[in-house]
């Protein structure tokens, strides 16, 4: 499946390429387009929506709550984090739990990758 | 298509299993119904995406309904969800058992001597041992070393397995059938004797013709039941398929019980190779008289601890980049709540909230756990509830017990459960009797844990195998 150029913007703000030296794989260029095909067809409905409705919360909703104007694809690297951060950390319940289902989607395609494993020292 | 036996299990899971396993020493005939798939051993992954898809109930992301859903880990394919536990086995503790004898008056109906000795037998039959230090790797050694500095009662976990390697896979299928597990003991058993297996089959109802069950009508097909339809298919699914059957309770569904509880990191200057060692193979029962909290190791894979870290982008990244030099402990709480099962109009619906004695009991346990990872030598300490900073230091900890009552600040799941179709010596109390058959019917019984009249504060497995064999013994005399 394809993502928008907002849901892209989400991910690799949740995990971006180069921030950190054990793990430089960011979610961009990891595969996770087609992880998401295999995801979406195996995936409970109910799970699948619950995905789709994170990435579009983060991107629409998530900017709002650093003062930004949405969608995310319009703001600078720094601001996108600040977004999901302010998102994980919010006082309403519902949208901390998108971003732990955004987060544990994206761990079942990360925490699977050989390179992703193989620097973390998994054996 | 419709087959004839004299016994119908449903639910191969601890019960179904163990059940069958009984009854085919009673009699040839006995087909047992399961709604998930066959995974042969060889087709276990290390990858937990396909793991979950192939093994877990809605791919392990069942949850409770409200703003602090839980998570409900079910396992769901031929051996249920001993495939997929850590092979921990804890007899019932006696003072679970006076409860039932006291409160729900099941002292003569299940003696404690009668589970007790069922108990023994399987952790026979089983090889259960405890977890020998050649496989503890360091996450167990750390809980270890913390119990002997603290003076805290702990100890290696007694569990059924055979040779384990220590590869830390329990949770995702045994690679190299360690773990004695249904489908790889008590199924086979059953199955060399002429009982027959239907995997990938859900079981749509019960067929009752006034007082009799008659037989099981499966996505298969009907089996047909000459003497009796046995119900072991979780205290989730169990209510739902006795209502979609007719069976009518005040109590069917009610009373649903767990141990919900969460994890706490440690986070290390050493190597504690997390993926490495027992998944679980050691647990602290020192503060479970004081918090009802058991402390356990677990050895989570990459994609199960990057998904419980807190934060995004170069912080999240951070804490999964430490997962070899973090520890693990689990605190499963021994919840004082009642929750409820049903059918929704969006499908299975469990309601379930925390009671207001759970949470203060839990933060106890958290800050007590949380003490003990400093006395292994962790440096900071990964505590996921909303409203405390990421990482604690040790003169922080007070913040844990002083931390919010709103239950969704707190990440919970839950793979214990019990008691939507519970046992009662009192007709009015209860959805089955004494001998395990549901009131109103003559050969429809009930042999999983949704018969318990409580949760137990330990690992129940081998208690619900135990039950289930008692089951049948009821069922044969």
């Amino acid at each position: 499946m394809r993502l928008s150029r907002n849901d892209a913007a989400v991910l690799d703000a949740l995990l971006p390429a180069g921030a950190n030296s054990v793990l430089t794989l960011g979610i961009a260029g990891s595969g996770f387009e087609a992880f998401l095909i295999e995801f979406h067809r195996q995936s409970p409905p109910r799970l699948w929506r619950a995905f789709r409705l994170a990435l579009w919360t983060a991107g629409w909703i998530g900017p709002l709550l650093v003062r930004r104007m949405p969608p995310i694809g319009r703001l600078s690297n720094i601001d996108r984090a600040r977004a999901l951060a302010a998102m994980e950390d919010s006082p309403v319940p519902e949208l901390r739990q998108l971003v732990r289902v955004l987060k544990t989607v994206v761990s079942l395609h990360y925490g699977g990758l050989p390179a992703v494993r193989q620097a973390i020292g998994y054996p | 298509m419709t087959e004839t036996f004299d016994y119908v299990v449903i639910g191969s899971g601890a019960a179904g299993s163990s059940a069958a396993r009984a009854l085919v020493d009673l009699a040839p005939e006995v087909a047992v119904v399961e709604e998930g798939p066959s995974v042969p051993t060889e087709q276990f992954s290390d990858r937990a995406f396909p793991s979950l898809a192939r093994l877990y109930r809605d791919m392990g992301a069942q949850l409770t309904d409200g703003r602090a859903p839980i998570l409900v880990l079910q396992g769901r394919c031929l051996g249920g969800s001993t495939v997929v536990n850590s092979a921990i086995m804890r007899r019932l503790p006696e003072e679970v058992w006076a409860e039932w004898r006291d409160v729900h008056g099941l002292g003569a109906a299940l003696p404690f001597a009668g589970i007790d000795n069922a108990s023994a037998a399987i952790e026979s039959e089983l090889h259960t041992a405890s977890t020998p230090e050649t496989v503890w790797g360091g996450n167990n050694r750390l809980m270890s070393l913390a119990a002997v500095r603290s003076g805290i009662a702990g100890s290696a976990i007694r569990r059924n397995v055979v040779g384990c390697r220590g590869s830390a896979r329990c949770n995702v299928g045994c690679p190299v059938d360690a773990k004695q597990s249904m489908q790889v003991t008590y199924l086979p058993y059953a199955a060399e004797r002429g009982a027959r297996l239907f995997t990938d089959s859900r079981a749509e109802r019960v067929e009752l013709r006034g007082r009799r069950a008659v037989g099981v009508q499966t996505t298969a097909g009907f089996l047909a039941a000459r003497r009796a339809v046995l119900v072991a298919a979780s205290a989730v699914e169990t209510p739902r398929l006795l209502w979609r059957s007719g069976v009518r309770s005040p109590h069917l569904g009610r009373h649903f019980q767990g141990h919900p509880g969460m994890a706490i990191v440690g986070l290390f200057d050493e190597e504690v190779r997390l993926g490495r060692g027992a998944t679980q193979g050691f647990e602290l029962d020192g503060l479970r008289s004081d918090t009802r909290v058991k402390v356990e190791t677990l050895a989570a894979p990459p994609e199960t601890f990057f998904g419980g870290m807190p934060g995004v982008g170069r912080e999240w990244l951070s804490l999964m980049a430490g997962y070899a030099r973090s520890a693990v402990w689990v605190l499963p709480l021994r919840s004082y709540a009642e929750g409820r099962v049903s059918t929704g109009r969006w499908g299975r619906s469990i309601s379930f909230r925390l009671d207001p004695r759970d949470l203060p009991n839990l933060r106890r346990g958290l800050r007590q756990a949380a003490e003990l990872m400093f006395l292994a030598g962790a440096r900071e300490v990964v505590c996921p509830v909303h409203g405390l900073p990421r990482r604690l230091r040790a003169d922080q900890l007070g913040l844990i017990e002083s931390g919010t009552n709103d239950p969704s600040a707190y990440s919970l799941a839950m793979s214990h459960l019990f008691g939507t179709a519970r046992m009662s010596s009192r007709p009015e109390a209860g959805v089955v009797g004494p001998d395990f058959c549901v009131r109103g019917t003559d050969n429809l019984y009930v042999v999983d844990s949704s018969v318990f009249p409580t949760n137990l504060g330990v690992n129940p497995q081998l208690s619900i195998m135990a039950m289930a064999r008692l089951a049948v013994e009821r069922l044969a005399a």
